[in-house]
């Protein structure tokens, strides 16, 4: 019961938003919280739920957010990014 | 049949392709100067055709826009889903970057549906090899079953072999045609063997063959439910252009341009067809609720999942993987927080003064070309004379004024442009300024046509359409005609900088961009609604080396587009202008422009006419306007005080378009918005131009 208790506490702490996200780290894609549209793009562009990505860059003053997906590169807008939500990867691995 | 050998066959063939992946080369070595480029029929989306002839075959090839995929969320998803769905081009050619091999599969994944023949380009594979990557080229083909072509297009390489290929299948096929018959009996056995095969789940299964064409297994679950789709067509329904597998797939992805397509076409049988949609959409939400995730997300996934386990098969490593150290450190720079802003501003201030000086330069040496020749023109025609006014000084005036005023600026800045946008420049300053351009309700795309708007607004507007949505693109229009382009920077140069001093010019500047600013700001209050909308989501890709066969072509046909447009049209009003002046027609016009350009603005009567000239091409205004302060026998500074020259400067910047602006604008998004941009633009003017007025006045009268 405990345990239960702390494994979803664990899961729900490291779920953020890909805005919140530290530079270089990588994570893991959890959902998209967007509208039918930019979800649409964004999957289209392969951030697909469970894909491996990793933050670059921050433009400054909460500009957009620097991505590298699936050997490709892309620049997402701060607003997007806030609702791209990610779950950072275990550093043992 | 006749001398077969001598008969010329046609084919068309129709490239299609994602971003940036050498689309647009493969289609120039293919089509060489042949080229027709144009709009989609009521579409505001470019178009480009051409023909090529080779051995007894002529190919009529149509270069699609690039695209990320084939949804249906902007004007070039849909052009290019129409054309190959319902044009059947004979042949698909799919261009692949195979630097970036995962995310190019999952488009051809989706054209593999189209049922269309298919002939991957697989492009680029000189810099993958660089990045110690290889690709297992029989391997793909084997698994996608659509004959790949590796090349290096910028190279001239793999180009050529996709005509061969193609010519190759032809022949095959008339071959066939003729043992008809026996082919016949072989098809079965194949595909008796083939569906054997079926019950081994290998990546190399991942097109079955169905009757004579290949068909993509998509994951069971959704498989699954394409067949219970398909199985709940009714017989009689009119599918159009759409294979069922597809029509299934965009009916359960709830696309709206299928299931208006399908309406469209059934008009008789709208409770059938609601009946349908239902049926699917309790499908839909069934795949939903298990997966937790939008329909299309599921979907994409689902490609996207196939197009990962294609490249781990194909995908060889053959040492490690190291950035080249140059583009590696380029990258850092030209993003970084402090020093990407310090290179973008660096290497704006560096184009103008380069094309401004190289501009100056240029049209200084054709102004005195036109004094040299003047006298000489004296002695053929006499000076008093109304030949000698329309054809010295209205059409060789006007046409020396247009080449030697306006193209020195334009195509330098045309090329320098093409070669931002060629090296991959562009999208950083998207990334770097997107902030800024929240400020007026754009996002950061916005500064590619705010770029070129700086050299011309007539490609800005144009540019302005890669924006995704319509309201995206007529901001990004209006924002960008309202950039001072080149033709205003010689005035504000030729006027109020050489008499005034340069401050003044800046100070100019200046009131143009925060009046820029000031309407975004309106506008987007205006419209709350759709604010969020606008979010970035572009593409970095890595910096390259600028082709320059490719930047040259391309700056030609800009220029050849510019020259045709304003050349003619420069010279026509060189010619009215004189006839005016002949028949003394300006000072009714002036009167009438009485009230606008003395009361409001405070500018001399005489200036009137030439503020009309502008419209037609702004840099006029000081052309004509100088000409005609010369034949007075009186100086600029005898002409006009130094506030009306910086209340003429500023409503020659901020008014209305000039005509070649317009006629793009109504071009791109038709009348009604080219009408609404033109008297937005002049209210403006009107209004700034009077407040200047004003304060100037009031300062006046206070020293």
């Amino acid at each position: 019961m405990v345990q239960s208790n702390l494994n979803l506490n664990l899961k729900h702490s490291s779920t953020i938003s890909l805005a919140d996200v530290s530079l270089q780290t990588w994570c893991v894609v959890k959902f998209i919280n967007a509208g039918i549209k930019a979800t649409s793009r964004l999957t289209g562009l392969g951030i697909t739920p469970g894909v491996r990505i990793k933050k670059l860059s921050q433009a400054p003053f909460r500009g957009p957010v620097q991505i590298e997906v699936r050997n490709t590169r892309l620049a997402i807008g701060q607003g997007l990014a806030r609702k791209i939500i990610v779950e950072i990867e275990n550093i043992k691995k | 049949m006749k001398t077969e050998k001598q008969e010329i066959k046609t084919i068309r063939i129709a490239l299609a392709g994602q971003p940036n992946v050498g689309k647009s080369v493969i289609f120039n070595t293919i089509t060489g100067l042949s080229q027709v480029i144009g709009n989609w029929p009521g579409k505001t989306v470019a178009k480009a055709e051409g023909t090529a002839r080779f051995h007894n075959y002529i190919f009529k090839i149509i270069d699609l826009p690039g695209i990320y995929s084939l949804s249906t969320y902007s004007l070039e998803e849909i052009v290019s889903r129409d054309y190959i769905l319902n044009e059947k081009p004979d042949y698909l050619i799919n261009v692949i970057d195979s630097t970036h091999l995962e995310r190019n599969l999952f488009f051809t994944l989706q054209l593999s549906m189209l049922n269309v023949p298919m002939i991957i380009s697989l492009n680029q594979i000189d810099l993958l090899e660089e990045r110690g990557y290889k690709i297992d080229y029989s391997k793909l083909e084997k698994i996608l079953k659509f004959p790949t072509i590796p090349a290096i297009a910028v190279h001239n390489r793999g180009v050529h072999e996709i005509l061969e290929k193609i010519i190759e299948i032809e022949e095959q096929k008339r071959k066939n045609k003729e043992k008809e018959e026996n082919q016949d009996k072989s098809i079965k056995y194949q595909e008796n063997i083939e569906k054997k095969q079926n019950r081994v789940n290998k990546i190399e299964d991942l097109f079955i063959r169905k009757s004579n064409k290949y068909d993509i297994k998509l994951g069971k679950e959704i498989e699954e439910q394409l067949i219970k789709i398909i199985q709940r067509f009714p017989s009689d329904l009119n599918k159009g252009n759409y294979p069922s597998k597809f029509l299934a797939l965009k009916l359960l992805e709830n696309d709206d341009e299928s299931i208006r397509y399908l309406r469209e076409l059934n008009p008789n049988s709208k409770n059938i067809i609601d009946r349908l949609i239902y049926l699917v959409g309790e499908l839909r939400q069934n795949l939903e609720e298990i997966h937790g995730e939008q329909i299309t997300t599921i979907i994409n996934a689902e490609f996207y999942n196939i197009a990962s386990q294609i490249v781990e098969n194909v995908l060889v490593i053959e040492k490690r993987s190291r950035k080249t150290k140059w583009s590696y450190i380029f990258d850092h720079i030209t993003l970084g927080n402090v020093s990407g802003y310090i290179i973008f501003f660096g290497l704006m201030l560096g184009i103008y003064f380069l094309v401004f000086r190289f501009g100056d330069w240029i049209s200084g040496l054709m102004d005195t070309l036109y004094e040299i020749w003047t006298p000489k023109a004296e002695n053929w025609m006499d000076p008093s004379s109304w030949w000698y006014k329309i054809i010295w000084i209205g059409i060789m005036g006007g046409l020396f004024a247009g080449v030697g005023g306006v193209l020195p600026y334009v195509i330098p800045f045309f090329l320098i442009i093409e070669i931002l946008q060629d090296t991959g420049y562009l999208p950083r300053a998207a990334y770097l300024m997107d902030r800024f351009m929240h400020h007026i309700g754009v996002h950061g795309k916005t500064i590619i046509p705010i770029l070129i708007g700086f050299g011309c607004n007539v490609p800005a507007v144009s540019a302005a359409m890669i924006m995704e949505t319509e309201r995206e693109k007529k901001r990004a229009i209006l924002v960008s005609s309202m950039i001072p382009c080149s033709a205003v920077t010689t005035i504000v140069l030729g006027l109020v900088a050489k008499y005034m001093g340069f401050l003044w010019a800046v100070v100019l500047y200046i009131i143009n961009f925060g009046v820029i600013i000031l309407i975004g700001r309106i506008l987007t209050r205006l419209d709350k609604s759709h604010a969020m909308d606008s979010e970035l989501i572009i593409e970095l890709h890595e910096f390259r080396t600028p082709n320059f066969q490719v930047i040259l072509k391309q700056t030609w046909a800009r220029s050849k587009e510019f020259v045709v447009m304003a050349l003619p049209l420069i010279v026509i009003l060189g010619i009215i202008l004189q006839i005016l002046m002949e028949f003394n027609l300006t000072a009714p016009i002036n009167a009438v422009l009485y009230p606008i350009s003395v009361i409001i603005l405070g500018l001399p009567v005489e200036v009137g006419v030439y503020l009309f000239y502008g419209v037609l091409r702004k840099e006029l205004n000081l052309v004509l306007l100088e000409m005609f302060v010369a034949s007075q026998g009186l100086t600029m500074v005898q002409f006009m005080n130094p506030l009306q020259m910086l209340t003429f400067t500023l409503v020659t910047m901020l008014y209305i378009p000039c005509l070649a602006t317009i006629i793009t604008i109504k071009k791109e998004t038709g009348w009604k918005f080219a009408l609404q941009v033109m008297f937005l633009e002049l209210g403006i003017a009107l209004i700034f131009g009077g407040i200047m007025h004003g304060i100037g006045a009031i300062i006046s009268i206070l020293f």
